[in-house]
């Protein structure tokens, strides 16, 4: 099943290592970016966002239409994330709110009936068939040489940048008042609106973040990956995988967690093409029979 | 003319779920005086305060502060006009620090000019600034109390509702919790507070009310229910 030689022949020729490790790095980057959103969400609000992939499709149909307009990427990924957030920051205030508290079979229903709603619409509006928008033409440059091998400047960009937004986010929580307020309100929303804050607008905010870091991850991927209807689907059930190996409600973790699976990904398309979405539930299923509140959340080891 | 009541309580009647908690509760204060809510466990004197505050839905009456109808307004919004409400068993933000509990609490009161500031906390409560870096669920029960309160004031409150503020302290840190009302009384602030200990309230209250079942039995000076030992012994079995 694990082909060992294409590894070692793969990892003993440089420019074989750098290719998949780049590969690896921004598959984990992307999946850094909704898994974060995911957790984010669950962490104050202790809502599992099940319509997360959602957004993520939104933000890349989103940024596919802005550059066929405009052909600029930054304003392409910067449109993703703004109306990924905007249809967020709806989603809760109309539907998601509605279920606070309740059964998760409520919140798993409201969320179910959004993705095939939306998935639909998306249908509607820009078809059923595979869209691509290609490399949009500020990366239309030589690739950069690293240890023999090649790194598009598109690749090192998203890279990059998804640690950027992943700092500033961490930033926002735990620096700034609007993260201090979110935090308290996620022990104690009450006592934080008996303080005079307006809860239910820091939760639609908050929301409307995490749709937002999904919305620009897919907006980002647009170029290298190729967009559809239910598209969402497979990057949510990733994103669960990584928030049940960092923890939920940990964006060190969801960092860590993501790039496990991406490096393992691009690894695995090498190593064992058949079992790399097998390899992945089985890092998942021992993270969680050896520290089942994930890597990066402090817990009772029973 | 009726007297001029700063806070005025008509009829509230409050239930959790299906059952009534407060039967036509009626209470009133005036400006810059302490009133002190008595009455056992499981009175209604918690429920009382949470009602004033916005945090348990008011059935039926009104509460008029400064002659304005507040029953049916959010937590946020009576915050917001000057009813600043510390809860029973302080509800710090625990993995916050000092200052950050300080700092969530900080907010302009819509009827007043000037704002309370971080120092002007801190020098009433220097305790709390030797503290201002440690995660408040590191206090003790003493200052987490004194925080909560701090936390509260740093919105500038007009009233200030304080549920059993004594609750769970050493005598000696209760000594300091009535130090501190004290000093609050000379800023001229309203203070309704709920309490069992009714001797820390004979040190500080000008009033005194005692609610039974929900109601209210009780309504004058506070000396009139030190005198009336009939009425301490048949509500607070003292």
């Amino acid at each position: 099943m694990i082909d060992v030689d294409a590894l070692l022949n793969c990892f003993g020729v440089a420019s074989c290592a750098v290719n998949q490790l780049t590969s690896g790095l921004i598959i984990g980057m992307l999946l850094f970016l909704v898994a974060s959103g995911l957790t984010l969400i669950f962490g104050v609000l202790n809502v599992i966002n099940f319509a997360h992939g959602t957004f993520y499709m939104l933000g890349a149909y989103f940024a596919f239409s802005t550059y066929l307009l405009t052909e600029s990427y930054l304003l392409s990924a910067l449109i993703g994330a703004l109306g990924a957030g905007f249809f967020g920051i709806l989603f809760e205030r109309f539907l998601i709110s509605k279920v606070y508290g309740q059964d998760i079979l409520m919140q798993l229903l409201v969320c179910y009936a959004f993705i095939l709603i939306t998935d639909d619409l998306v249908k509607i509006i820009w078809g059923s068939e595979y869209l691509s928008m290609g490399v949009p033409d500020e990366f239309r440059l030589p690739p950069f040489r690293v240890f023999g091998g090649f790194v598009p400047p598109l690749y090192a960009f998203l890279i990059i940048l998804s640690l950027v937004i992943g700092v500033i986010t961490i930033f926002l929580i735990s620096k700034t008042r609007f993260g201090s307020i979110v935090r308290a309100a996620a022990e104690n929303a009450k006592m934080v609106s008996a303080l005079g804050i307006r809860v239910p607008l820091y939760f639609a905010l908050l929301f409307g973040l995490g749709c937002a870091l999904a919305g620009i991850a897919g907006a980002l991927g647009a170029p290298v990956r190729s967009l559809t209807p239910g598209m969402g689907f497979g990057i949510l059930i990733e994103s669960f995988i990584v928030t049940v190996i960092g923890g939920m409600g940990s964006i060190p973790g969801a960092l860590i967690a993501a790039l496990i699976l991406g490096i393992t990904r691009s690894i695995g398309s090498v190593g064992f093409p058949l079992f790399v979405d097998g390899m992945m539930f089985v890092i998942m299923a021992l993270v969680l029979i050896f520290k089942p509140t994930g890597l990066f959340v402090k817990g009772s080891s029973k | 003319m009726s007297e001029n009541y700063y806070l005025k309580v008509n009829n509230l009647n409050v239930f959790y779920d299906n059952s009534q908690i407060l039967f036509d509760l009626s209470l009133s204060t005036k400006k810059g005086k302490t009133l002190a809510l008595l009455g056992r466990n499981g009175a209604g004197k918690s429920t009382t305060l949470k009602s004033l505050a916005g945090l348990t839905p008011i059935k039926s009456g009104s509460v008029l502060l400064d002659n304005q109808n507040i029953e049916n307004l959010k937590p946020y919004n009576i915050s917001r006009l000057g009813i600043g409400y510390v809860p029973e068993d302080r509800q710090v933000f625990k993995l916050h620090s000092v200052e950050e509990n300080l700092l969530i609490g900080a907010k302009k009161n819509l009827k007043r000019e000037e704002e309370i500031h971080l120092s002007g906390v801190y020098d009433f409560f220097p305790l709390l600034y030797d503290l201002r870096n440690r995660n408040a669920g590191l206090l003790s029960g003493g200052e987490q109390q004194m925080l909560s309160i701090a936390r509260t004031l740093m919105g500038n409150p007009d009233i200030l509702l304080l549920d059993e503020p004594s609750e769970g302290l050493a005598p000696i840190i209760v000594q300091d919790i009535a130090k501190l009302i004290k000093n609050l009384q000379n800023t001229n602030v309203t203070i309704i507070i709920a309490e069992q200990n009714i001797r820390f309230c004979f040190a500080i209250a000008d009033h005194a009310a005692i609610i039974d079942k929900g109601s209210i039995v009780f309504e004058n000076s506070i000396d009139e229910l030190r005198k009336d030992t009939k009425t301490l012994k048949k509500y607070l079995a003292v």
